[in-house]
């Protein structure tokens, strides 16, 4: 990750260089102690315990940075989006057309609504950087389409472990290799233990139980639990807590699975609330506001087919935006 | 253990994905206050450059990314000047140390904010 990070910082600052008409060796010396300076903070914070997505969130990405340091090439009106923009314009009507198509011709309204998901998966694939990054991030939509496709096979009890791929995959990027490897397995070993007590045995009110060997792995290295812990003084961390208990509360007390997930939404919109500035912040919030809107009027008032209209607000959003 | 993770987890893509940057007023007025607040950090000790991120993170709600052009601008200024000390075992590093320009700089930065915050305040408190 360290790498791809350097790369692209340098691909940047080369074509920056690329693009002057006067290069001299004080600007190619400026470029090499940029470099050096990068790979340096980014070891610290590696040294540090943060991720490699915490690194980049702390010391922004590499086209923030050469845009803060004024070396970002000036974009043409138009040419900013390129292909990878355009294409990630057009998902949201790609995805009502699928949804349109799989509703009235296959009369699959559910799980059709999961094509809606191709709207975050396409932006996440052109533009997260690196096949680490891009694992990562998808890993939470791999995830829910995986767990209601367990629902509707009748497997809810145990559809909700499809979810444990976000900590696995997240676990891969870890320096420390026996940790990975400690960690990976003690999962490995307990979903294959509360898989074999809930669905062999039927013994669901003990498959919990299955989780002791993750329990001895957070025993053996109580440092992922302090920076779990470091979480927790934030906001964000209490959004995570209160949407997280709410979620398991509601899904228990009123069997709202497949709707009370939508409180997770809560920890990229106070994310997008307490960074973002006013102004974008309408627009970043528009999807999660259609989102819930959707499954409102769908799973509350079983509207299915009108629910999708909800989208519209995502572009209705960014033009009225975009003129003001 | 997955109510702690899997969240946690989405948190951290999220943030990273999510996060929205827009130049503002408020924005450029940030600046000029973090840029004091930088040389405050380090008119105490020498530190290198992560150290001083994450030391400002810790107490200001400030995009980070923007620490480091400051203290490209303020060395190219002579307000700081940078110190390579060899390391055992691994590269040297670059620290970040007050020069006595600097040092002149950043009394009259808070001699002035000082007063200004004090009109500030006087207004908002209706005096």
């Amino acid at each position: 990750m360290l790498n791809d990070f350097v790369k692209e910082l340098k691909k940047l600052l080369d074509d920056y260089r690329d693009n002057q008409e006067h290069v001299d060796a004080q600007l190619n010396n400026k470029i090499e102690d940029i470099i050096a300076d990068y790979t340096q903070m980014y070891e610290d914070a590696k040294n540090s315990g943060l991720s490699d997505e915490e690194v980049v969130w702390k010391l922004g990405t590499p086209l923030s940075i050469v845009t803060e340091l004024g070396m970002a090439l000036p974009t043409k009106p138009g040419e900013n989006k390129g292909w990878k923009g355009k294409l990630v314009a057009l998902s949201p009507f790609i995805s009502v057309i699928a949804f349109f198509v799989l509703g009235f011709q296959l009369n699959l309204w559910h799980p059709g609504w999961l094509v809606f998901l191709l709207i975050p998966v396409t932006a996440i694939i052109l533009n997260a950087e690196g096949f680490n990054a891009k694992s990562v991030a998808l890993s939470p939509f791999v995830a829910i389409v995986a767990f209601f496709l367990l629902v509707d096979a009748g497997l809810a009890h145990v559809g909700w472990l499809v979810f444990l791929i976000i900590p696995m995959l997240g676990m891969l990027h870890e320096k420390n290799k026996l940790r990975v490897i400690a960690f990976e397995l003690s999962m490995g070993i307990s979903i294959a233990g509360y898989l074999y007590l809930a669905l062999a045995l039927e013994a669901l009110e003990y498959a919990y139980l299955a989780f002791i060997p993750v329990a001895l792995y957070f025993l053996t290295y109580p440092e992922t639990y302090k920076q779990i812990k470091k979480l927790f003084t934030t906001l964000i961390g209490w959004m995570v807590i209160g949407s997280t208990v709410l979620y398991v509360l509601l899904g228990y007390l009123i069997d709202a699975w497949y709707w009370a997930w939508l409180l997770f939404l809560l920890i990229p919109v106070t994310a997008i609330i307490q960074h973002a500035g006013r102004k974008a912040r309408l627009v970043a919030l528009s999807p999660f506001v259609a989102t819930v809107l959707f499954f409102a009027l769908g799973f509350l008032a079983d509207g299915w087919s009108y629910a999708w209209i909800s989208y519209l607000l995502i572009p209705i959003v960014a033009i009225i935006d975009g003129r003001s | 253990m997955w109510f702690f993770t899997t969240p946690l987890l989405c948190i951290t893509q999220y943030r990273g994905t999510l996060r929205v940057e827009v130049p503002t007023m408020d924005a450029n007025f940030k600046k000029g206050v973090v840029e004091m607040c930088v040389m405050k950090v380090i008119s105490s000790e020498r530190m290198y450059g992560y150290q001083i991120i994450d030391r400002l993170s810790h107490s200001l709600d400030v995009n980070e990314n923007t620490i480091y052009p400051i203290l490209r601008r303020l060395t190219e200024q002579g307000v700081l000047v940078t110190i390579i000390e060899p390391q055992v075992s691994a590269p040297p590093r670059k620290y970040y140390e007050l020069s006595a320009e600097g040092r002149e700089r950043l009394l009259q930065l808070e001699a002035e904010w000082r007063v200004f915050l004090e009109q500030v305040l006087g207004i908002l408190e209706g005096k």
